[in-house]
């Protein structure tokens, strides 16, 4: 089918914007879980989840493996591995949903973390057309 | 520019997830603001919302969420840009209003990747209707 200049720049464009904000939301938030300055992160980890914890392991310490996860998501997203990527970080969220829900108190954000799932969701199906339009540019 | 029937399809599958999202979330959180199960919604009204309007955070909540599920359905309905626009205003009312009160920096966070998605939709819904006129 054949789209208009003007529509394939605007899907590039919207590929482009969900591609990096994620991936710098990612590094970012990831980083953060070292330095706690948007939020007390720890605050947002089930006690469930700590319960499964090795004895040696604290939830503060989790939380640093949890940052470390997240930036390599967030790398994977800004290269050129970015639907793997985002599949990750859709995947990633529904574990935090998950884990929101077992403490039976920030329904709002689980919510909103579901959300930004779906997001992640539409940036691997964008990164679709984006692969398969620039592919058939090169041929 | 030539797109395979896989690229459309995964076009409009990208369009439609966000549409029935936003419409879905907007009915869901307008109607949670009479019953407060997913939060309270009253921390999130800043002094200077309430001082606008008479201190009556309450009646505030009401009146924007009725706004909000009309937007939502507005949304489903009309499939429009003039719709998302309307989104879009809110999600920046909302993010301006919890900037104002310096405490709900996760929660800003979210609105601003809510905000970007509607920014998208807005691209797509444009994409979509081009690929409706062209057939």
């Amino acid at each position: 089918m054949n789209i208009s200049n003007h529509a394939y720049n605007k899907v590039i464009q919207s590929w482009w914007l969900l591609k990096i904000t994620y991936g710098l939301l990612f590094v970012i938030a990831g980083a953060d879980k070292f330095m706690h300055l948007v939020t007390d992160w720890d605050e947002y980890l089930s006690p469930l989840i700590v319960s499964f914890l090795p004895a040696q392991v604290t939830a503060h310490q989790f939380m640093y493996f949890v940052g470390i996860v997240e930036m390599v998501i967030g790398l994977l997203v800004l290269t050129k591995f970015t639907k793997l990527g985002a599949y990750l970080v859709a995947a990633w969220f529904s574990l935090i949903v998950l884990n929101l829900l077992s403490m039976l108190t920030y329904f709002d954000i689980a919510v909103r973390d579901l959300v930004l799932a779906i997001g992640a969701y539409v940036l691997a199906q964008l990164t679709d057309v984006h692969e398969e339009s620039t592919g058939s540019a090169r041929t | 520019m030539n797109f395979s029937k896989k690229s459309v399809d995964n076009l409009q599958r990208a369009w439609w997830i966000l549409l029935l999202t936003y419409s879905g979330l907007f009915i869901l959180v307008g109607v949670d603001k009479f019953f407060n199960i997913l939060v309270d919604w009253q921390i999130f009204v800043s002094q200077s919302a309430q001082h606008i309007f008479f201190n009556t955070s309450s009646v505030l909540i009401r009146l924007f969420a009725v706004i909000q599920i009309i937007a939502g359905v507005f949304l489903f309905i009309s499939r429009s840009r003039a719709a998302v626009y309307c989104i879009l205003a809110l999600l920046l009312f909302i993010f301006f209003n919890l900037w104002s009160m310096m405490g709900f920096s996760v929660v800003m966070v979210h609105d601003l990747f809510m905000i970007i998605h509607c920014i998208v939709l807005l691209w797509l819904t444009e994409v979509i209707n081009s690929l409706k006129i062209k057939g």
